[in-house]
């Protein structure tokens, strides 16, 4: 427990309406329901370059974590899997550490961006605050 | 992100200005006096405005306060100033001209190492969890960072200051944040129960646990039940007549009732939580002083100082333990909430005050639970699991 998995997170927000582990249910289940879905999980395997039937084995590629917790709120970092870089790994052939880069953590942030938010938000509109920006780290 | 050194030498000057030179600091003034000193006040917040442009490397952090502090003391030449206030101006003075010989000898610390508060109130709340025994050996190292932002979004409204910490990673860090523009003596005392905040609720929190996890604002151990403590110490402090410490620019009523505003504005208008959490963690707030009436009402307190100095002592054990998962205090409090504030079960506060002392002694976690979750309707044999 030395440094900030900053390296390893694909985005920071407000926190929403939930703690973290309900977000975290909640991902689980749009995960679930999107690689069942013919357009969205054509849509990922294409994003990670597998066969469609090969996305049952992987679990979901993102976890939510408290990045900070405050007086006036809490700020929650959408973290890259292990869980889902030993499966995705496994399924390309290579080592876990070979797939844990910028390039994997993009196609993560990609399949947040067109499948997973829409899923988690309908689920639970304030599941998430805003995004904080870049330039505010 | 670390300020910049303009942004730096501005927060500097504004916390000056607002411990030294706030309007309402100065009760036994004339309108004249008044006068002196908005001017004064303005003179550093026109320094801290052309900041921006004129101070661009951390080096010219310190030349630049001394320079404002030079120009405050020239106010002198002009004629005689009410002693009151000469003495507030050459307060600010001789804070700028100390904090600029500080930035000269370690020019990489930031705003809030500057103005001394936060190793004030991290003493104290170190003092207080190494009494209880919950810091037995070495204290987590805590980094101190600032942040000041503009808030175009207003998250930090209708206040200027907030707080936040991350324990998950060493050295456990608490973060201060400060809307960009001029302070007030209330926005210090905002600032001031913020760390009290940050530092009981978050900071020590589960001490030698294997993995650490920050809390949510869900959790109403931490943001309910603990920020009573936290509030609780904060106008403890503000009451003090000034020592040990002298960094509040008022004490008494006017500090307390700042803090009181922020304190209560987290429950009346908590941001972003649902009905029921913030349900929540009014029930933790309300069990936590409730504790304290059990504690007088059974006997097992001499007075109330010694009840609140008892749950007190609970809080921040439970707090810091090592085996305390967030999941746990939550269930722990919970029990306090059901059996403290239920109407029906008013004549059996006697079981869970007992069980808050025997913690003290036993410092158990799973029996404390065990104790909070025994039926005190069942009939003993069924109690000590005998039926």
């Amino acid at each position: 427990m030395t440094n900030r998995d900053d390296h390893l997170t694909v985005g920071f927000f407000r926190a929403g309406a939930i703690d973290d582990g309900e977000l975290n249910r909640l991902l689980v289940g749009a995960w679930s329901d999107a690689i069942a879905d013919p357009a969205d999980g054509k849509e990922i395997a294409s994003i990670l370059a597998l066969a469609k039937e090969n996305l049952q084995t992987i679990p979901p590629p993102l976890e939510a974590k408290v990045r900070s917790g405050g007086i006036t709120g809490a700020e929650i970092a959408l973290t890259f899997a292990t869980p889902f870089a030993v499966a995705y790994a496994k399924e390309l052939g290579c080592e876990t550490g070979q797939i844990a880069g910028k390039a994997t953590m993009k196609l993560v942030r990609k399949i947040w961006d067109k499948v997973l938010s829409r899923r988690v938000r309908s689920a639970e509109a304030e599941a998430l605050g805003e995004e904080r920006s870049s330039e505010e780290e | 992100m670390s300020p910049k050194p303009s942004q730096l030498a501005s927060l500097v000057l504004r916390v000056v200005a607002a411990r030294h030179l706030d309007q309402n600091i100065a009760f036994a003034i004339t309108d004249e006096a008044s006068d002196v000193l908005k001017s004064a006040g303005g003179q550093l917040a026109s320094f801290a405005l052309s900041a921006g442009l004129r101070v661009k490397t951390i080096n010219a952090v310190g030349p630049y306060l001394r320079q404002a502090a030079s120009d405050l003391l020239s106010m002198f030449v002009g004629g005689p100033i009410v002693e009151e206030i000469a003495k507030m101006i050459e307060g600010a003075a001789h804070t700028l001209k100390a904090i600029a010989t500080e930035m000269d000898n370690h020019a990489a610390g930031c705003g809030c190492e500057l103005v001394n508060v936060t190793s004030l109130v991290e003493q104290r709340a170190l003092r207080n969890y190494e009494d209880t025994g919950a810091v037995s050996g070495e204290a987590p190292p805590i980094r101190f960072e600032t942040e000041i932002i503009e808030d175009a979004q207003g998250n930090l409204e209708p206040f200027k200051v907030t707080g936040s910490a991350d324990i998950t990673m060493s050295p456990r860090t608490v973060r201060l944040t400060l809307k960009e523009g001029d302070l007030t003596a209330q926005d210090l005392c905002h600032l001031a129960y913020v760390l009290h905040h940050e530092l009981f609720c978050h900071a020590f929190q589960t001490i030698g646990a294997v993995s650490q996890r920050n809390a949510p604002p869900q959790c109403y151990w931490t943001e309910g039940w603990m920020d009573r403590l936290a509030f609780v110490k904060a106008v403890q402090w503000a009451e003090q007549n000034n020592t040990p410490h002298a960094w509040l620019p008022f004490t008494g009523p006017d500090a307390t009732g700042a803090m009181t505003i922020f304190h209560e504005f987290r429950y009346k208008n908590p941001k972003g939580l649902k009905f029921s959490d913030a349900k929540n963690r009014r029930a933790a707030r309300q069990a936590f002083h409730a504790l304290v009436e059990a504690l007088i009402e059974n006997g097992m307190a001499r007075c109330r100082d010694h009840a609140e100095h008892l749950v007190f002592r609970f809080s921040l054990l439970a707090n810091a333990h090592p085996n305390a998962d967030l999941a746990t205090l939550r269930r722990i409090c919970l029990h306090f909430q059901n059996n403290l504030l239920s109407q029906a079960r008013k004549t059996q506060t006697g079981a869970v005050a007992l069980a808050c002392v025997e913690f003290l002694r036993h410092r158990d976690l799973n029996v404390l639970e065990t104790d909070l979750a025994r039926d005190p309707y069942a009939p003993p044999m069924a109690q000590a699991g005998l039926q």
